[in-house]
């Protein structure tokens, strides 16, 4: 069957190739510039942002708490030297008695461990017990403690800075008398507000509120399970005289919790007997760590329809283009090449509300397919201007033969993987 | 031609079976009964003549795998009815498992040893804990627990109404 070009002639045939070929390009220069602005823009902005929410949650905890921070003392000190009314804050917030017990334990705990060789170095040492450490307390009973944690809500989890807000209660109970001075101090977060509410020698228990960061995992996105994890860690009592335990008895989410936009999975609660690199000689002190993890997971009907569903309609808008013989060029043209810059643009849609990984997403694996089967489809029109115009009809039949089931192929890979 | 018609047929056929999907996926509710053991009986609400007017019965769903606790608020003719209860009996329950606009399934209690109850939407109070929960172990020596919070097969196939996908 004869085409209209073809009936058109060679001169009127060339003139419109060049035009679908600059629209083309025009688009994929448009979308190639978009795209680098894009990253570049985005970049600085969300190290920024990151940064920037670091430093403002951080001026914003570091009043109520610069110890629990994780600041070297030195460090706290010219915070509190620099701010009195945060200082003032802090003690507030935490507690005068406890202020002043943080600064008297390591104190009393030196106080029994003994010089041994100066010309090793200036760490005093204890000679009996299990542990060397000056922070072993040899001569003190040791107590096993359950630990119990009530989360009653978790708000402003931002999976593209890590970081979650948590309230919760926390207990310690034991069947002999504990340390009378227990800290027990984030690891991987600040605390905001803590009240103690309990404080007898069996029974401790507080009421915290504070912001945790977290590692997302983001290899199974849009079906990804987050884990939101809070670890506590008293650092002023070694596993010498105080052993943590996890109490599934009293560990619990709170009636009608609920994270907005995710599925409890799980929760889980272990002890990491934590030692730590040598930070001076003889540290070999163990400390137990209380680690409590929320799985939450992403509602995978919402993850298919803001994700797999366009996907997918731009590659079945892009494959209807390949029904559309030489002729009407333009318009399986237009079926294809505005779809690559919808797709790039959904791309970085999605992009916009996650951190950088140094590994794909399963999105991102499916936008690889996306943009795979998008680039078949443009070969399938741009091939007719590569071979003899006597295959036109011979190309046509065949692109649609090959194209349509290896774009299936393709997706299906895509969203499998 | 004969393949182009098959081909609308089948084009049609296909657009027709997609509208009728929702039809199928419709969410009925059913109904169960189960044994139950009350764990705690307590008055939440009483008025000024000491009469409890609000009473909650929290119940432990003992024929079930792991640990399942039912924490469940009745009016004035519910506490009355309940006061009969002591903590540690065996009963009846009536159940009915549904669809919630939440979008997944969840159950109400509608009967305790005879005792009706008339789930009140606005009811905050009552509450579920359904979990089942393992030891966590690492290099093999058991350090925590976890406790699962989604659907378990186990669960499931001996007490359905725990189902919530």
């Amino acid at each position: 069957m004869e085409t209209r070009d073809e009936r058109a002639g060679e001169p009127r045939f060339r003139r419109r190739i060049d035009k679908v070929e600059l629209l083309g390009l025009v688009v994929l220069v448009l979308v190639v510039l978009f795209a680098f602005a894009n990253k570049v823009g985005a970049q600085p902005s969300g190290a920024k942002g990151v940064g920037g929410g670091a430093a403002a949650a951080a001026a914003k905890l570091a009043p109520a708490d610069p110890k629990t921070a994780g600041a070297k003392p030195a460090e706290a000190e010219e915070a509190k030297a620099g701010d009195p009314r945060d200082a003032a804050g802090e003690a507030a917030a935490v507690g005068d008695k406890q202020e002043a017990g943080d600064k008297e334990d390591p104190v009393e705990q030196l106080k029994t461990a003994v010089l041994a060789d100066p010309s090793k170095g200036g760490v005093p040492v204890h000679k009996e017990g299990l542990f060397r450490s000056p922070f072993a307390a040899p001569n003190k009973p040791h107590v096993h403690a359950r630990v119990g944690l009530l989360l009653e809500t978790v708000e402003e989890f931002d999976i593209k800075k890590g970081a979650f807000t948590a309230h919760f209660y926390l207990s310690l109970t034991s069947d002999k008398p504990m340390p009378p001075k227990i800290d027990l101090k984030p690891t991987n977060g600040k605390i905001e507000e803590r009240d103690l509410l309990a404080d007898l020698p069996t029974f401790k228990m507080w009421k915290i509120t504070g912001t945790f960061h977290i590692q997302p995992d983001l290899h199974s996105y849009p079906f990804d399970t987050q884990e939101l994890d809070i670890e506590l860690e008293d650092d002023s009592n070694g596993q010498d005289i105080l052993t943590l335990h996890p109490d599934v008895d009293h560990t619990f989410l709170d009636a009608g919790f609920n994270v907005p936009g995710w599925d409890t999975s799980f929760l889980r609660a272990r002890i990491l007997t934590h030692y730590y690199p040598d930070r001076f000689d003889n540290d070999d002190l163990y400390y137990s760590r209380f680690m409590f993890t929320l799985g939450v997971k992403r509602f995978a009907t919402s993850a298919v329809f803001t994700v797999f569903v366009p996907a997918l309609v731009i590659v079945l808008i892009s494959l209807s283009g390949l029904w559309f013989p030489r002729n009407e060029l333009e318009v399986r043209s237009n079926a294809t090449t505005p779809m690559l810059a919808a797709a790039v643009l959904f791309h970085f849609a999605l992009m916009q509300e996650l951190p950088a990984t140094a590994y794909l997403s399963r999105a991102d694996k499916l936008m690889m397919g996306v943009y795979g089967c998008l680039f078949l489809h443009m070969v399938s029109s741009w091939i007719w201007f590569v071979f003899d115009e006597s295959r036109t009809e011979l190309i046509f039949r065949w692109a649609k033969y090959i194209c349509a089931p290896v774009t299936l192929i393709v997706m299906a890979i895509a969203i499998v993987l | 031609m004969t393949c182009s018609a098959s081909l609308k047929r089948t084009v049609v056929a296909a657009l027709a079976a997609s509208c009728a999907l929702p039809l199928f996926g419709c969410h009925r509710s059913q109904e169960y009964e189960a044994t139950v053991e009350i764990t705690r009986l307590s008055a939440a609400r009483k008025d000024e003549t000491g009469k409890t007017t609000s009473a909650d019965v929290e119940l432990n769903y003992v024929d079930c795998p792991g640990t399942q606790t039912d924490v469940v608020r009745g009016g004035n003719d519910f506490s009355a009815c309940v006061e009969k209860l002591k903590v540690g009996d065996r009963v009846k329950v009536k159940l009915q498992h549904r669809w919630d606009p939440e979008g997944h399934y969840t159950f109400d209690v509608l009967d305790i040893a005879g005792c009706p109850r008339v789930p009140d939407p606005n009811d905050e109070a009552s509450f579920k804990i359904v979990r089942e929960c393992s030891d966590w172990r690492v290099n093999g020596a058991a350090v925590g627990f976890q406790c699962n919070y989604e659907d378990k097969a186990e669960l499931t196939k001996a007490c359905p109404w725990f189902k919530k996908r």
